[in-house]
């Protein structure tokens, strides 16, 4: 695969929001996490503090 | 990400990572790495589906993953035992209250990430914006 290609597979990926983002974090804010210490935190208190870069880690460590 | 948090902050935005281990991982991960930002975890990887994260074998285990490994272990950095899901895929997503979600990135295969530049042109501009987001 080209890196032509590869980019632009890359830009199609950061151009979805504007079709699913508002349904993703509409669906996000109903859930909940659960902190460090094993307390129950939703998801909507987290985004309402102000802007917010969510990052989704594969794993810890 | 973590190499941009002062841009990140200098913009009125906090840094959140979500993980899927247990709740002991997300414990000594913050505490060995001495994170700086909230670390949260959902083991149950509910909001990982909801965000429309990818989970399969293919994307965990393929030549383009390999050779990001090989080229992150030339710089030093060594994955250690894998503490969650092993065959879950990450994403960023830079929301603005309350569901303005102004940028999406989900990643394809393991070390698939969006640049740290798309992160921040997302974000609101840094002048003016230290105030943006409440303390708690």
């Amino acid at each position: 695969m080209s890196k032509r290609v590869e980019r632009s597979d890359r830009a199609r990926r950061q151009a979805e929001p504007a079709d699913n983002g508002p349904k993703r974090v509409l669906a996000l804010r109903a859930l909940t996490v659960l902190d460090p210490e094993g307390a129950v935190v939703k998801i909507a208190d987290i985004l309402d503090r102000g802007p917010t870069v969510l990052v989704f880690i594969r794993h810890f460590g | 990400m973590r190499g941009v948090l002062s841009e990140i902050r200098g913009r009125g935005a906090e840094l959140v990572v979500i993980g899927n281990g247990s709740v002991y991982f997300a414990k000594t991960f913050r505490e060995d790495l001495a994170i700086e930002f909230p670390v949260y975890t959902d083991p149950s990887l509910v909001t990982f589906k909801a965000a429309g994260l990818r989970r399969d074998l293919g994307s965990t285990v393929n030549t383009k993953v390999l050779s990001g490994a090989f080229r992150a272990l030339k710089k030093g950095f060594r994955q250690t035992s894998t503490q969650g899901d092993p065959w879950q895929q990450g994403g960023v997503f830079v929301v603005l209250p309350p569901s303005d979600e102004r940028f999406g990135y989900v990643s394809s295969a393991a070390g698939d990430h969006p640049s740290n530049e798309a992160v921040l042109a997302a974000l609101p501009p840094l002048s003016g914006a230290a105030d943006a987001r409440k303390n708690s």
